[in-house]
């Protein structure tokens, strides 16, 4: 990783994380470059999800350390709310705010934190949602877009904020299997466009196709990581092996 | 010895005291709107210090909202604890002899609503507590995922949405404190009740109480209605239904 610093890098450093006696993460080191997209694949429970919220603080590191670029987010001086707009971050229930249109998920937080006049907001805003296909929902409420089109607006919310860091968690995982494409293909294009990614799933061919990297997680570790082709084709650990065989 | 119609709905009775009992009645609405204003403002600063916590990594922040919510949950605890009705005879008694600057001129008018303000506060605060707890984790998530301090998505994403469900809890409430603003009579307060029991004393008449009671549906038999219309319209947005299996 000749690139593993710049601006729109993220680096994991010995990231633990402990909910009572249950260690979690057990010490985690990744580190992605600028533009490249990272696939984490593994069991249920293995902490992918603690992982990304680790790293933008939606859980507390236990310990280690967590940079995006050459800054530390989890410095104890960090401006945890500055850092953490520069990573946006897409949850598999979606979690749109119900009380506002479609378009007003997007516009809310470049208003309130970056303070972006409102019109400029709105218009960049309807340019998001032209690029996630849902220009004409714009003043739909969440409740009335199926779960395919609101994970898209989620996105659109997550972009708004123009984050130099994508992380996806699950984002297709609570979708019915017809409308997974749809999602998929907007994070496709994201990924062509540039955006450095750590994206959690489940989805083998996204993985394959898209991703720069493939990480293998069990009980809180990396048990193996590589090329997405020779992880997938080739897996050298015998907890891979057994993992990819119950799910391809 | 009267009949019922005679003791309870004689016009010709409450004819002379119907001004007092409608500035009575006035005593009694402004009791409960300053009351509600004060412990509601008051209840929501308590219900956001009982329910944050900061995971930040600084100590002293993290010292400081604890203190502040155990502070919180400590007054909540006590007057829900205790009765208004003790609360306010404790305030009569004591506050003349405090020292304390403006409160040891307090009339029994202001006495009453600062008592009703200190144990209403703890009630509500309760009530908006349950309201912002409602609100999905996932809510707060993705606001402070987009760079939003806490207050912010406490303004913009949590409140907004603790409110509509705290609609109808709350107007129970606005209907319990209305009624409980006679406790006020005990401090010689002129509200409605006391003034109806007065006119009773003399006129030996009770269609003054009956008076007093009609001003009271005439207001609280709405807001009944109004809460019942909120959790009836709550339930066929959830789905719920009669279910009738036969
Ligand atoms: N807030 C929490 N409190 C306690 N345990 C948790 C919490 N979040 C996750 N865990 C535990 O951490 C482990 C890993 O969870 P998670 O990161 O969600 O795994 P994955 O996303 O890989 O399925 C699980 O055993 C889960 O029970
Ligand atoms: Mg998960």
């Amino acid at each position: 990783m000749s690139t593993s610093s710049g601006p729109g890098s993220v680096r994991v450093e010995g990231l633990v994380k402990r909910f009572g006696d249950n260690e979690v993460l057990c010490g985690i080191d990744l580190a992605v470059a600028r533009g490249e997209v990272v696939c984490v694949i593994g069991p249920s429970g293995s902490g992918k999800s603690t992982l990304l919220r680790c790293m933008n603080l939606i859980e507390t590191p236990t310990s280690g350390r967590v940079f995006i670029d050459e800054d530390e987010i989890t410095a104890p001086d960090a401006d945890t709310n500055a850092l953490r707009s520069r990573m946006g971050m897409v949850f598999q229930q979606f979690n749109l705010f119900p009380h506002m249109t479609a378009i007003e998920n997007i516009t809310v937080a470049p208003v309130v934190v970056k303070k972006v006049p409102r019109a400029d907001a709105h218009a960049r805003g309807m340019e998001l949602l032209r690029r996630v296909g849902l220009e004409e929902k714009a003043n739909e409420n969440p409740r009335s877009l199926s779960g395919g089109q609101q994970q898209r607006v989620a996105i659109a919310r997550a972009l708004a904020m123009e984050p130099e860091v994508m992380l996806f968690d699950e984002a297709t995982s609570a979708l019915d299997p017809e409308l997974v494409g749809d999602v998929l293909a907007v994070m496709r294009e994201l990924a062509q466009a540039g955006m450095t990614m750590v994206v959690v799933t489940h989805e083998m061919g996204f993985a394959r196709e898209v991703c720069d990297r493939l990480v293998f997680m069990d009980g809180g570790l990396i048990v193996e990581s590589g090329l997405p082709a020779d992880v997938l084709a080739n897996p050298r650990q015998e907890r891979t092996q057994r993992f990819l065989a119950r799910v391809l | 010895m009267g009949t019922i119609k005679d003791l309870f709905f004689s016009w010709d009775a409450v004819r002379p005291v119907l001004g007092d009992l409608l500035r009575g009645f006035w005593v009694t609405i402004q009791l409960t709107l300053l009351s509600l204003l004060f412990a509601g403002t008051g209840a929501l600063v308590l219900a956001v210090f009982r329910q944050t916590r900061t995971a930040r990594p600084s100590l002293l922040k993290r010292a400081g909202t604890c203190v502040m919510r155990v502070l919180a949950i400590v007054y909540i605890d006590v007057f829900r604890g205790l009765p208004a009705l003790l609360v306010i005879i404790m305030l009569y008694v004591s506050l003349p002899f405090t020292g304390i600057p403006v409160f040891k001129d307090f009339t029994g008018f202001q006495v009453a609503v600062l008592g009703l303000t200190l144990v209403y506060m703890a009630y509500l605060a309760e009530i908006f507590r349950a309201g912002i707890e409602a609100v999905e984790r996932g809510q707060v998530e993705a606001a402070r995922s987009l760079g939003m301090s806490n207050l912010q998505s406490l303004r913009k994403v949590v409140l907004p949405q603790a409110v509509r469900r705290v609609i109808p809890p709350l107007l129970n409430e606005i209907i319990i404190l209305s009624k409980d603003t006679s406790l006020a009579g005990v401090i010689v307060v002129g509200e409605v009740v006391y003034v109806a029991r007065t006119s009773q004393a003399v006129t030996l008449n009770s269609t003054s109480l009956t008076g007093a009671a009609v001003l009271f549906l005439v207001v609280t038999l709405p807001l009944i209605r109004i809460v019942d219309r909120y959790i009836e319209r709550d339930r066929r947005r959830r789905g719920g239904g009669r279910v009738v299996i036969r």
